[in-house]
């Protein structure tokens, strides 16, 4: 620090902002610019996947009923939950209530992980059942529909969640360092930025699977009734695997 | 900061309205509605759902202006995006120019079987674009 710097800055607040007001809102505003390239990043793979499903519907609606939509239905419970704690971590922060933030944000944790979790059961299937596109192994027969056009749901199914996944990677990571920094007093109920921060992103890939719950698991239940055999045996492994 | 008009309560609030609309997308696609049907009310329930935690839970509601410029100028770009690709997509008269199915992707020119061009009118096939 050079001595210039001897009057008293607020905790957090960088020199070339006026108030921490004005730092807030330069931050609101630079994480809403990446959200909206995540926004185009993650519409880019909805767009292709809807121009694909009304080339080949049939195929869609049988390769869709290999997903579980009570799985589905779970983790869209669970990320949910996992937003609310994390606006509560924010609300909590804002309050100054450390303690009551740290544990708001390891709860954010829990559920981010249980999802993860879920979504390894339901890759591990895939795999078992020969569902990964692009390998040799690749049997779909669902229907009798052509198994290269099914290829072309599973590789749409695997890049929205797979990307989907890692986004949740890097939310758990993200919210893990900002646990640790709220437990070290790093924030102050002025100064408390970077939760918000985190906090919007972690809404945001909660926003992306609001919209991949319906388009890969429900839209097409509506034709059968679905869960296929595929499915039933999915949650099988799953309950074998807790009970 | 922004949040300071957000009281728990609302929170709560927001959360027992995507709980609600959660289990109303799941309760519509088990009906066995048209279709068509489905994926528009699936999707209309999923918009509310993103609206909800854009405008509570990311504070959007209670942000500046700015910031509703950004947010709103984002899904906008998204609309153009979805829109315009379905507007070829869906405008495309697959059978007048001679297809049989809708084709698929191909690497190359070369790599389309000859069943997928229009017949001449001696029943042979051949491009389009070559006449008598």
């Amino acid at each position: 620090m050079s001595e210039s710097h001897t009057h008293s800055h607020p905790q957090g607040l960088v020199h070339h902002f006026d108030d921490l007001k004005q730092q807030n809102e330069a931050a609101t505003l630079g994480m809403w610019s990446f959200l909206i390239t995540e926004i185009l990043f993650f519409g880019g793979l909805i767009t292709a996947y809807i121009v694909f499903r009304g080339l080949y519907p049939e195929v869609f609606l049988h390769a869709s009923h290999t997903l579980d939509w009570r799985l589905g239905g779970v983790n869209t419970l669970v990320l949910l939950c996992s937003s609310l704690t994390m606006a509560f971590a924010v609300h909590a922060s804002h309050e100054g209530k450390r303690d009551l933030a740290f544990w708001y944000l390891i709860l954010t944790i829990l559920f981010g992980t249980v999802f993860l979790v879920v979504k390894y059961f339901e890759y591990k299937s895939k795999v078992d059942h020969h569902l990964i596109p692009g390998t040799a192994s690749f049997t779909f027969t669902e229907g009798g529909v052509d198994a290269g056009k099914a290829q072309i749901f599973f590789f749409l199914y695997f890049a929205m969640t797979g990307v989907h996944a890692l986004h949740m990677v890097v939310g758990v990571c993200l919210v893990g360092w900002i646990a640790r920094n709220v437990k070290k007093e790093m924030y102050t109920t002025d100064y408390y930025s970077p939760v918000e921060m985190t906090g919007l992103y972690w809404h945001f890939v909660d926003i992306v699977w609001i919209f991949l719950y319906p388009l890969l698991y429900l839209i097409d239940l509506t034709k059968t009734g679905g869960g296929g055999d595929h499915a039933m045996v999915n949650v099988k492994s799953l309950m074998k695997f807790f009970g | 900061m922004a949040e300071a008009h957000i009281t728990k309560k609302k929170y709560w609030q927001v959360f027992a309205a995507l709980m609600i609309l959660l289990f109303l997308t799941v309760f519509v696609a088990y009906m066995r509605i048209n279709p068509w049907w489905a994926i528009i009310v699936a999707m209309t329930i999923a918009t509310i759902k993103a609206l909800l935690v854009i405008l509570y839970f990311m504070h959007v509601r209670y942000n500046s202006k700015l910031t509703w410029l950004f947010v709103v100028s984002g899904f906008f770009w998204l609309i153009i995006m979805i829109g315009i690709t379905l507007t070829d997509y869906k405008t495309r008269d697959w059978e007048a120019a001679g297809y049989t199915e809708r084709p698929t992707t191909y690497s190359s020119p070369s790599q389309v079987p000859a069943s997928m061009y229009p017949q001449n009118e001696k029943g042979t096939a051949g491009h389009g674009d070559e006449g008598d």
